[in-house]
């Protein structure tokens, strides 16, 4: 187990999962079973969870500091060291409709990132000659793995890329370090939100490809576009149960003139498998 | 009669320095406390630094009893969740209960607040550090000096009618 993750997690929670091996996830809920998942399978403990435990979680992954966490709080999560992500489900606080906070938190998710060091040889292509390309997978299917090891061996062919890390999952950044190797010729914008990334970060880094993790809405798609506009390639995750579901889509059909490339990953046999790839889909 | 006339008047003036220094770290603790609630208030205001990750910088700027308090603090923040308990078996030599309860209160409450409830919290500390600096440096001028000038004079006078 991750001293990161050893580290999170309480003494009775500790005790129930450190025998598990290569844990991948673990779900808290108050009153409830304790849920451990690794690559391979899903354990239902015989632990029932309490509000400690969620407390002691809250507590060691804000670092004693409520308020140093308050914004991704907000966002419904917290990013800890080693990359791990704390997300949390709780009792919204809202103000004239605005989500503030939330309070009396009742689930937390522990998720663990994994870093593969392995690519299929059908994205090799799609590496050697980097073209904008979007990655689709429904959730767990390793979108995010998958992004992260291709953004590291992009990198190290001396293509320079911005990652825009919205969330701290591809860098797992702690005091302005990124504790997951995105490569060699790698810039990390972090927790910022991508609309206001963009503009920015095409004119101060001016990258030769932007690489971000699930676009969600319009406003997004519309920064993709522009950044395309701008003559720069884009490397980017979307959940969808396939291409096809994602581009049929009004919204991000409109991302089909400017994609290259997609790759479709699916959860089975197991997370990070690659069903199709097509590229340059159009011709 | 000279010898344990002189022997009196410097263990009197050793009581009197002894005293001196007890007023003198309390006003130093207050002193050091005032400064670390300042540097805690900046730090919230301006970038929101985890409370532990400011006490790691506050102690490595200097070494006194204020900063073994909080060296602890920073050993039961290791073991996991800081619960009030523990927090008050922190103790400091040198401080008055009156002070350390200052102190005390602000490390069970911080960490738990939004920045806005956090830094309120936190200015009313810092507050009620500087009326007990205030006081403790008066104390010290007054109580703390005239025990140890008495204390002297006390010894010089019996070195004298021992002479």
């Amino acid at each position: 187990m991750k001293p990161e993750l050893k580290k999170l997690l309480s003494p009775s929670i500790y005790n129930n999962t450190y025998r598990l091996g290569n844990v991948t996830e673990i779900r808290i809920r108050i009153g409830r079973s304790l849920v451990v998942l690794s690559r391979t399978r899903r354990v239902k403990c015989d632990y029932i969870c309490s509000k400690s435990d969620i407390e002691y979680v809250l507590a060691v992954a804000s670092g004693h500091s409520l308020y140093a966490v308050e914004e991704s709080i907000r966002l419904g999560y917290i990013a800890c060291e080693g990359g791990i992500r704390v997300g949390l489900v709780g009792e919204a606080v809202t103000n004239n409709g605005v989500l503030v906070t939330l309070k009396n938190i009742s689930s937390v998710v522990i998720r663990v990132p994994t870093e593969s060091g392995h690519i299929s040889s059908t994205i090799l292509p799609i590496l050697n000659n980097f073209t904008s390309t979007l990655i689709v997978s429904p959730p767990y299917g390793g979108k995010t793995t998958l992004l992260r090891e291709m953004v590291k061996r992009i990198s190290n062919h001396d293509q320079d890329i911005l990652v825009i890390d919205e969330r701290n999952e591809l860098s797992a950044t702690v005091n302005g370090i990124a504790t997951l190797d995105l490569g060699e010729n790698t810039d990390v914008m972090m927790g910022v939100d991508k609309v206001s990334c963009y503009e920015s970060a095409v004119r101060t880094m001016s990258p030769r490809i932007i690489a971000t993790d699930e676009i969600f809405g319009n406003r997004e798609i519309d920064c993709i576009i522009d950044a395309k506009r701008c003559g720069i390639s884009v490397l980017a995750t979307v959940h969808g149960s396939s291409i096809d579901s994602v581009i049929s889509d009004k919204n991000y059909a409109r991302l089909i003139p400017i994609m290259d490339n997609y790759i479709e990953l699916s959860i089975l046999p197991k997370a990070g498998t690659v069903s199709e790839v097509r590229c340059n889909c159009l011709c | 009669m000279l010898i344990l006339g002189g022997i009196i008047c410097v263990a009197s003036a050793f009581i009197g320095l002894c005293i001196k220094k007890i007023y003198k770290g309390r006003m130093q603790f207050c002193c050091e406390m005032e400064k670390f609630i300042e540097m805690v208030v900046r730090e919230i205001e301006s970038s929101k630094t985890p409370f532990i990750r400011i006490v790691e910088e506050y102690t490595t700027l200097s070494s006194n009893d204020f900063c073994n308090g909080l060296k602890c603090y920073i050993d039961i923040s290791k073991t996991g969740v800081l619960s009030a308990d523990k927090i008050q078996s922190i103790s400091w030599k040198t401080a008055d209960k009156n002070d350390e309860n200052i102190i005390k209160s602000m490390l069970v409450s911080i960490g738990k607040y939004d920045s806005k409830t956090q830094l309120e919290s936190v200015r009313k500390s810092l507050d009620m550090a500087r009326k007990r600096l205030d006081f403790q440096t008066k104390k010290y001028n007054k109580e703390g000096v005239m025990a140890f000038n008495l204390s002297v004079l006390i010894g010089l006078v019996v070195l004298i009618i021992f002479a």
